[in-house]
Parts: structure tokens; sequence; C-alpha cells
């Protein structure tokens, strides 16, 4: 079990974060120290690109909700893309999908950056 | 189908968590179960192996931590036994969801994903032993 995460600015004001592996109890702190690092850029958006996370624990869980609690003091917002079915079942069980903003394909998850940017002009 | 039972020891440290998925995932496979079954039971294992090592020992000092895996019929019955603290999670409470998510709290998330994924979870004491089963039905749809 490992975890390499690759960032990456995808527009003005957004940042991709793609965990790619595993986030457990061995891993959630690199993920962590990469999501703070983010933060310090002040995006308006974090968009994590879940298509290459096979597994992830309640710990891993815990980064992603403690980002998005971070980012709505700023008023930014997280998304999330592409998640795998296991780790869609995961969010279910822990009843964290009526909080959080999937989008099941970049052109969805682009369209919707458009009208969100087009809003804050 | 191997019908015997697979059973090993992993010390109390994190680092055992590669060897406890790794187990599964070749016993799983020798199974011929599917990736999102062994996933769903590696997941349970995990939490479950993490909150014994997190919360279980009052002293410093190296424990041993048993499972065992048997195939019974349709049901997978996991056996995880421990010499820490008397702790039975299935008196846990349920978490209230809506405010443990939105706190980002932690506590019980990992004993309700266990309860969830699994299809029955059993905690006896035997001695100075928790002695924790899992069983998990092998032939649902999703599972063979």
């Amino acid at each position: 079990m490992s975890l390499k995460v690759n960032t990456e600015q995808k527009r003005a004001g957004v940042i991709a974060i793609a965990p790619i592996g595993s986030i457990d109890t061995k891993t959630y702190s690199s993920l962590e120290k990469e999501v703070d690092a983010v933060l310090t850029q002040k995006p308006d958006v974090i968009i994590f690109d879940m298509q290459f996370l096979d597994y992830i624990n309640s710990m891993g869980v815990r980064v992603l909700l403690k980002t998005k609690k971070q980012m709505k003091k700023s008023d930014g917002k997280v998304v999330f893309t592409k998640l795998q079915p296991q780790i869609k079942k995961v969010f279910d069980i822990l009843n964290a999908l009526p909080s959080m903003q999937v989008f099941a394909s970049i052109e969805e998850l682009d369209r919707y950056l458009d009208k969100m940017q087009k809003a804050s002009r | 189908m191997p019908k015997k039972k697979h059973s090993f020891e992993l010390k109390s440290k994190i680092s055992e968590l590669d060897t406890l998925c790794h187990e599964m995932e070749k016993f799983g496979r020798s199974l011929g179960l599917s990736k999102k079954c062994i996933f769903e039971i590696n997941l349970a294992l995990d939490e479950l192996f993490t909150n014994i090592i997190s919360y279980g020992f009052a002293d410093e000092k190296e424990h041993s931590i048993k499972i065992t895996i048997t195939p019974q019929n349709d049901m997978l019955c996991l056996c995880i036994e421990d010499d820490g603290l008397p702790f039975n999670p299935v008196d846990v409470e349920e978490p209230d969801l809506k405010r443990t998510i939105e706190d980002c709290k932690i506590g019980g998330l990992g004993i309700h994903l266990i309860k969830n994924l699994m299809d029955e979870v059993c905690y006896e004491r035997c001695g100075r032993i928790n002695k924790l089963t899992l069983k998990k039905n092998i032939t649902a749809t999703d599972c063979g």
C-alpha cells in the first residue's frame, strides 16, 4: 500500500490534487502535507481527482473532509471527480456524499467551473 | 476452493498493515473472491487492526495479534484475537454521522465501516483475550 500525490493548476484559482494508490493509516499524512501546501496558495477550488485512488480508510476520509472544512472558511470549494465504485461505497456508508460535490467527468466539472467563475466576475 | 483455514500473526505496529493486506489478498484470490469483496474485507481488517494498535494496549510492549480466516460454506469467517484492554466494538454506539462528517471527527467512523461492510460482527472476551469474529457472505452477486 503506497500513495503518490500529483498536484496541478488547472486554471486560475483551481488546483487539482490526484491521490494515486492508497490513502490509509500509513499514507494519510503525506496527503495532508500536500493539501497544506496547496492551501497556502489560497485556491478558490480544490479538485480531488480520484480516478487512480484504489483504497481509502476512515483516516483518509477525514483528510478529505478536513480539507473541505478549511476551504469553507475562505469561501472556497472542494469537488471530487471520478470516484471508483469501492471508494464511492465507503463515502456512501459514512453518509459523506450528500455534503460533497461529485462530478462523473472532467467535462461536467469544466461546465461547473465555467459557470462558477463567470458568476464571481 | 481451498477449504482450509489460514492463520497468521501480526506484531502491534503500523507497518504490519502491509502484511495484513498482502495475506488477505493472497488468500482472497485463492478463494476466487472479487476485487470488490477483497477490498471490503481488507478495509474492515485495516480499521480493526488500526483501532487495536492505537487504543488497545496500555503499555509500550510489542504484542501479537492473531488473524484466522476460515471459509465456511457461503461465509468467510475472520477471527481477530488480541491480548489488549477489553473492548467490544459491537457495543459502540452508532456515530451521529452528520455531525461527525461536518466536524471531521474520526470517532466511531472505522467501527461504523466494519459493521456495514460485514454481515456479522460478534465479540467475546476469553480470559485476557479480545476475540472478534467477522463474517462476510462471499456468494453475494458482487462478492463471488
